[in-house]
């Protein structure tokens, strides 16, 4: 289970007020499709236990988990002694507002105070967000307009790899079809050469 | 990408212009979210700035002031706002200083289209707002008192549509220093804020 996603539901619903405790979150996580696979495919989730008491206590645990993330990145302020409620600050509200994912809000909160124009391009050019994969024929078109920008890549470009080989697993994982040879091509180099990563 | 399109790089390629369309989009939605996040949550004046200029950049094809502002009026591409640079007309001011024919030379275009060239420049110049700041004490405490008026003092004609508008931003260089953040102004106005605490001091 991507744990993130579950952390920009819940984000979404602290944000309208729906979700203010963790017991809440339970509750709403009981109403959704997810609860259904989660008791269909107990070990695709990473649930051994039996019962509807275990099943519970793993659901709280992955809520915790969320609303930890979520109270490390500001998103969320623990109201009163007891930390069992919660109230969302402006940055949930951003978050929820903008669509924007778990990563790229740390990255926005981490950005200093004194950032300029090239701190900004280098935050936005991570965000896996906006990221698409580079295609072979496609290399010497960019390297024509990489002449002519303004703030250059210093050194190599090393996490060109990192992100070809995400982009691929994904599009493997969700059996996408490619109308690309070059890029089927590539995707199942990277399969043969990675099995490990092209599951989930 | 992103450079690549605040430069008006033109790709060949269908794919790579669709993929710069969705960049533009994506780092739109994280840029406004940088600043709202700076505006509401962290109250960090510089980053709010920077944000709204990068936005801008991104909208107006210009990294900043020193590479023109002329190719912001419909129709001034790229070739022409270096080759009006070239002939030393890379203001507004200087667009209305030069002749319509000297524009049409300068920039081997018709005496229309320079024409319409120096009604732009005029109306944008007629919308311009000037800023001016001071510092009141009122017995210890300091307050910013900050004027926004126009540059051209005859009347103007006040059109629906915004041809030019301001930000304000007020902000201190220490944190959660942001005072004032005010968006599409189009009229003169006046705006006061308090000072913080230990205001000039180190």
């Amino acid at each position: 289970m991507d744990d993130n996603r579950l952390t920009e539901v819940l984000n979404v619903e602290i944000s309208q007020g729906i979700v203010k405790s963790a017991d809440d979150a339970v509750n709403w996580v009981k109403g959704t499709f997810l609860y259904r696979r989660i008791q269909s495919h107990p070990l695709f989730y990473g649930f051994n236990g039996n019962g509807d008491d275990a099943l519970h206590s793993f659901v709280l645990g992955k809520c915790a988990d969320s609303i930890d993330k979520l109270r490390k990145i500001r998103a969320i302020e623990i109201v009163g002694a007891s930390d069992a409620t919660f109230s969302p600050t402006p940055g949930c509200h951003v978050m929820s507002r903008n669509f924007i994912d778990f990563d790229t809000m740390k990255d926005i909160i981490k950005l200093p105070q004194n950032s300029g124009p090239l701190q900004l391009l280098h935050m936005i050019s991570n965000c896996s967000k906006i990221q698409t994969p580079v295609r072979r024929h496609e290399k010497k078109a960019l390297n024509e307009a990489y002449k002519r920008i303004k703030y250059k890549l210093e050194g190599c470009v090393s996490n060109a790899r990192v992100f070809d080989d995400i982009c691929m697993r994904n599009s493997n994982v969700l059996r996408r079809s490619r109308h690309s040879f070059t890029c089927t091509d590539h995707k199942v180099k990277f399969v043969f050469r990675h099995p490990q990563k092209s599951r989930l | 990408m992103l450079q690549a399109a605040i430069g008006r790089h033109y790709f060949e390629e269908f794919a790579l212009r669709q993929q710069m369309t969705n960049i533009i989009d994506g780092a739109s939605q994280v840029l406004s979210a940088i600043e709202q996040y700076a505006k509401e949550g962290s109250r960090n004046g510089q980053l709010a700035t920077q944000g709204m200029l990068f936005r801008r950049s991104l909208f107006s094809s210009l990294w900043g002031e020193n590479d023109g502002v002329l190719n912001q009026i419909n129709g001034v591409t790229q070739e022409i706002a270096a080759q009006l640079k070239d002939s030393g007309i890379s203001t507004f001011a200087d667009v209305l200083r030069t002749s319509s024919e000297g524009i049409a030379n300068a920039c081997h275009v018709s005496a229309t289209f320079a024409n319409s060239l120096r009604d732009a420049a005029s109306t944008i110049l007629q919308h311009t707002l000037k800023l001016s700041a001071s510092t009141k004490d009122d017995g210890g405490e300091f307050s910013l008192c900050v004027k926004l008026i126009r540059r051209v003092a005859e009347p103007i004609e006040e059109t629906s549509e915004r041809i030019v508008s301001y930000s304000l931003i007020i902000f201190t260089d220490r944190a959660g220093g942001l005072l004032q953040y005010s968006e599409n102004i189009t009229k003169e106005c006046e705006v006061t804020v308090q000072c913080p605490e230990k205001f000039g001091r180190a």
